[in-house]
């Protein structure tokens, strides 16, 4: 019995590096996208076999999901009941998404590296700018997209961001490097294939076909630092995720359903300091909710999932955001006149 | 008191349903808002089974 869709990929990159091909991991299956970090905590789970190892990958990634959600705690004022509100609902949207990803597909890599940004972005908030540096250093060793939101660094006090950038460039290259560093690893890596989905906004822009246009994921990485070096510049770090998703999502040729755990973690951390949760409504409504649809409706899901995306990517560049009230914040003044969702 | 009408026997007052409905639910969700680790689970439990 097997029900995780995405499952194979981590016993073929557990096996394969356990076994004779080891660090030429990349090199020999460029099929595999996910970091070393991924394969080496995922191995006690394959090791079970099936189907107990699926049983348990699926109950720790679950828990995972409520882990981040606990994070988000440190972004509201616990104290008051509306602060346990905006907790509650921007749990439940993160909790929506998270069950795509741990339930449907089975995405150790992103369960793990979401919970490492939501992770750092708590100790940015905790003035440990130097623990947050760790923590994305580790999301890049599990899943590599999550490069750009290390850029948030920048806004970290003066004396600590060179720190903090040698931290995460130590903990990245320690993993990563002598699997990189394999003959035709680079190249096998860079050179991924994913078929472009009739529903994705490149297919949109009039590509189409079986292989990715090669730009993709180095526009990916380029546009989403642009994106995260605006929100910081902007005194925004928690809309850094979002923008980082939106422009992955925007410019990538699949619309895997499991990639909504990333865009709801997005906007939960945006919501949590707008005033309404306007940013996962739209992901709800634009992305989250269409079903697959047939061929003659395509081209307007690809319309709505396309704009969507850009409304939320404007919204974590551009809406105003509410005085910080989570842990670390500043003392405001009395909150027991506080509406529901001010 | 002479001209004045003599008091009938004393009926309970009857129960506002509604106000006492509104009531326990205010308080319930209340509560249930105080615990939202309670719903945050039970939420996600929802979500695997569908």
């Amino acid at each position: 019995m097997a029900w995780l869709i995405s499952w194979h990929y981590i016993i073929t990159g557990v096996h394969a590096l356990t076994g004779p091909t080891g660090l030429a991991l990349y090199a020999r299956h460029p099929e595999l996208q996910m970091g070393p970090l991924t394969f080496l905590l995922s191995a006690p789970f394959v090791q079970l076999g099936r189907p107990a190892d699926e049983l348990a990958a699926t109950a720790a990634m679950e828990a995972l999901g409520l882990l981040a959600v606990a994070a988000l705690a440190a972004f509201v004022d616990r104290a008051t009941r509306a602060g346990r509100i905006r907790w509650l609902l921007a749990g439940a949207g993160v909790l929506l998404g998270w069950q795509l990803l741990a339930v449907s597909f089975g995405h150790p890599d992103d369960a793990l590296a979401l919970l490492g940004v939501v992770l750092g972005f708590r100790s940015l908030r905790r003035d440990a700018p130097l623990r947050a540096a760790l923590a994305f250093g580790l999301a890049i060793d599990c899943k590599p997209w999550v490069v750009p939101v290390v850029l948030v660094l920048a806004g970290a006090p003066r004396g600590t961001r060179l720190r903090a950038a040698a931290i995460v460039a130590a903990t990245v290259a320690l993993v990563w490097l002598p699997f990189v560093l394999q003959p035709g690893a680079i190249d096998h890596v860079s050179r991924f294939t994913i078929v472009v989905a009739p529903t994705s906004t490149i297919h949109l822009l009039g590509l189409a076909g079986p292989r990715t246009p090669p730009w993709c994921r180095p526009a990916q990485l380029l546009v989403g630092a642009v994106a995260v070096a605006i929100v910081t510049a902007r005194r925004r770090p928690e809309a850094a995720l979002l923008a980082v998703v939106a422009v992955r999502l925007l410019l990538d040729p699949g619309t895997h359903d499991y990639y909504e755990a990333g865009l709801l973690l997005g906007t939960a951390l945006l919501d949590l300091r707008a005033r309404l949760p306007i940013a996962t409504a739209i992901a709800v409504v634009g992305v989250h909710l269409p079903p697959d649809v047939p061929s003659h409706v395509v081209l307007a899901q690809a319309v709505l999932r396309a704009g969507s995306l850009a409304a939320v990517l404007l919204l974590a560049l551009l809406v105003p955001l509410r005085p910080d009230a989570g842990e670390g914040a500043p003392p405001q003044r009395t909150r027991a006149a506080e509406p529901l969702l001010a | 008191m002479p001209g004045s009408t003599p008091a009938g026997p004393l009926r309970p007052a009857r129960p506002d349903v509604v106000a006492t409905l509104r009531d326990d639910l205010r308080r319930a969700g209340g509560a249930a808002l105080d615990r939202p680790w309670a719903l945050l689970v039970a939420w996600q439990v929802v979500l695997v089974a569908w």
